[in-house]
């Protein structure tokens, strides 16, 4: 009976380890629907860019629909990125360097949105408690053990109630802070506790961030088939 | 006079000893001119170069542009141009001004190939004294801005683009919407700087401003003045409309300016050096060759020479040879210097793998000053030092000085 007790007791200890596993798997899904909006400021001015799009494993389809952007249409397949622009009526597709670019302008790079479970690359290096605004929080370092990851090293803020991840800080391996997110809602979606609000800073940029607002989104849900391909994209 | 054709007879009595002499002296001449020449070449070819290139004598932005120039914020414009134009034509101090467009991008070509750009829309007419490519510096295709774009043939070669090719670029509107143009390579040409070689591609004003959708406007003014000294007169002249700020060149480049401030200073001390290096070469040559005379300074005092005429006389030598050689030698200098300001210095080879603000090409000053102080160094260096050898042979009796080797 000791035993048993003790096995249990074990099995319910939280490790770093066991957190990124929560983290991760409430951030996992087949297919998703979302409709979103991408609020970025730069310096005094504030751009809203609205898009929808559907997402099947490793590969998504996003189609802007604001004025200034719409028919810009990104489709990733695989490890590929495409770009339909309607100006030139063409697709292009982005490689190498042109990842670290930003996104439509926001603090994102195309290589942050095109990262398949970017946690996959990271080993917990330490995890310790902390409380903020009366919240109990952990704090979980994590460290990319791959030396693929974009950022080497991200200091994480978990809910100890929830275990999802409330705001990440994203370092160089030199110790430098690169980026700040901030989940600012989530919403429990098909069993899933997830981020439909986030804000990121590029700390880089003075008087920049970038917001991103789900307003409808489902998880492992049937998504069109003829999405994914390049073809599709012209049309 | 009589002492003069004396000193000159002399000279020409020894003319493998004086020509020595002479040569030594025109070579401190040479490199008093030559290295100067070379020194302000250096420092006023990157100058003007970032000016030309970068900032004019005064820049003029938005607030929010200037402040964040280096990430090439497109959405920043001077919308309205016409009121800050109108104010530098009516400008006593304005030479001319030129309106360009910035904006970083992506270039793909029909191949596949990629890469992150920067984007400059001009003027061609408007450049002419700026940002102008030589017709020997276009390596193929012409430089015309209405028949496609023109690339830096660094990114020419990366992306084995040749004129004639299309490409897609691809940017953001000043709207902060994505947008994209298909342009042909007009040229390849030398761009004469690092980093245009490898990522500017040159468009025309229309085709930058159909890519960043927008009518009118530019990213940046570039005002040059009719010379440096009247930057403080022109910014206290001029009002411009709310939001838009005129910044010196001196306070746009900050760091490269500190470097142009710190390198100033630096060649300058190395010039002095070089040119107490000079100075002491001219007395090195100039003691020995006349200490090797103390036998001959005995000489004349016991043919009844007086110390004056002693004096006199290897001062008129020294100032002959002094004045012979430094002026063969400033003169040279200066004919080497305006043959290179001509051709050029290339330093292609070395420095294309830096992206330092250097210029491929640097052309040495000539100035008719340096000559007239190059000339009067090694004159006055050489009197000076021919008399010393005189002056302690006063102390001598003819006995004394016979008996010096």
């Amino acid at each position: 009976m000791n035993t048993f007790m003790l096995l249990f007791l074990l099995s319910q200890q939280v490790t770093p380890e066991s957190i990124l596993d929560h983290i991760r798997e409430n951030l996992s899904y087949s297919t998703s629907r979302f409709t979103a909006q991408i609020e970025i400021r730069k310096g005094k001015r504030v751009l809203t860019k609205n898009f929808s799009g559907y997402s099947k494993g490793d590969n998504f389809y996003i189609e802007f629909t604001n004025p200034e952007d719409r028919g810009v249409k990104y489709l990733k397949l695989r490890k590929d990125l495409y770009v339909y622009l309607p100006d030139i009526d063409d697709v292009v597709r982005m490689s190498g360097d042109m990842l670290k670019q930003s996104f439509m302008g926001s603090d994102l790079s195309y290589e942050d949105l095109v990262q398949e479970d970017p946690l996959r690359f990271y080993k917990p290096t330490s995890l310790s408690d902390t409380a903020i605004e009366g919240n109990s929080l952990y704090v979980l370092e994590l460290e990319d053990t791959t030396g693929t990851a974009p950022y080497f090293r991200i200091r994480m803020l978990v809910d100890k109630k929830t275990k999802t991840w409330v705001k990440e800080e994203l370092f160089t391996k030199s110790g430098r802070r690169l980026k700040e997110v901030e989940a600012l809602e989530y919403r429990a979606i098909g069993g899933k506790y997830y981020p439909v609000a986030i804000i990121m800073k590029d700390l880089r940029l003075k008087d920049s961030y970038t917001k991103f607002v789900m307003s409808d989104v489902s998880f492992d849900t049937p998504v069109p088939q003829n999405i994914f391909r390049l073809e599709f994209l012209k049309k | 006079m009589g002492m003069i054709k004396l000193a000159i007879r002399n000279i020409f009595r020894n003319k493998r000893r004086s020509f020595l002499t002479a040569l030594s002296l025109s070579v401190a001449g040479f490199v008093i001119v030559a290295l100067h020449g070379y020194m302000t070449g250096v420092l006023n070819t990157s100058k003007e170069m970032m000016i030309k290139l970068d900032t004019g004598h005064v820049l003029i932005t938005t607030q929010d542009y200037f402040e964040r120039r280096t990430f090439l914020p497109q959405d920043e414009y001077i919308e309205n141009t016409y009121e800050i134009e109108k104010t530098l034509n009516e400008s006593k101090y304005v030479d001319f001004y030129t309106l360009r467009i910035k904006a970083g991008g992506m270039l793909f070509t029909r191949t596949g190939a990629t890469k992150n750009v920067m984007l400059m829309g001009i003027d061609p007419e408007k450049e002419r004294r700026a940002f102008h490519i030589e017709k020997e510096n276009i390596i193929e295709g012409v430089y015309d801005l209405s028949r496609g774009c023109i690339v830096g043939k660094e990114l020419a070669k990366t992306l084995n683009l040749k004129s004639g090719d299309t490409l897609i670029l691809v940017s953001r509107s000043v709207a902060g919407g994505i947008s994209a143009i298909k342009i042909p390579v007009a040229a390849v040409a030398n761009m004469g700087y690092t980093v245009f070689e490898k990522s500017l591609v040159l468009l025309s004003t229309p085709d930058a401003r159909r890519l960043l959708k927008t009518q009118s406007g530019a990213h940046e003014i570039l005002v040059f003045l009719k010379g440096e000294k009247y930057i403080d007169r022109f910014l206290k002249s001029i009002s411009l409309p709310g939001g838009i700020v005129a910044n010196p060149y001196t306070f746009t480049l900050g760091t490269f300016a500190f470097f142009f401030r710190f390198a100033d200073i630096f060649y300058g001390m190395i010039y002095i050096v070089i040119t107490l290096l000079a100075a002491f070469a001219i007395v090195n040559t100039m003691t020995v060759a006349v200490f090797e005379r103390m036998r001959e300074i005995g000489t004349l005092k016991s043919i009844g020479m007086t110390d004056s005429e002693i004096f006199k006389l290897f001062g008129i030598e020294g100032t002959l040879l002094g004045a012979s050689g430094g002026l063969a030698g400033s003169i040279l200098g200066f004919f080497i210097n305006m043959v290179l300001r001509v051709r050029g210095l290339s330093f292609e080879e070395m420095i294309k793998t830096f992206d330092f603000p250097f210029p491929y090409v640097v052309r040495p000053t000539t100035n008719l000053l340096i000559i007239i102080l190059a000339f009067a160094i090694v004159t006055v260096v050489s009197f000076a030092t021919s008399v010393i050898p005189a002056l302690q042979a006063k102390r001598l009796t003819p006995q004394e000085a016979l008996r010096q080797v």
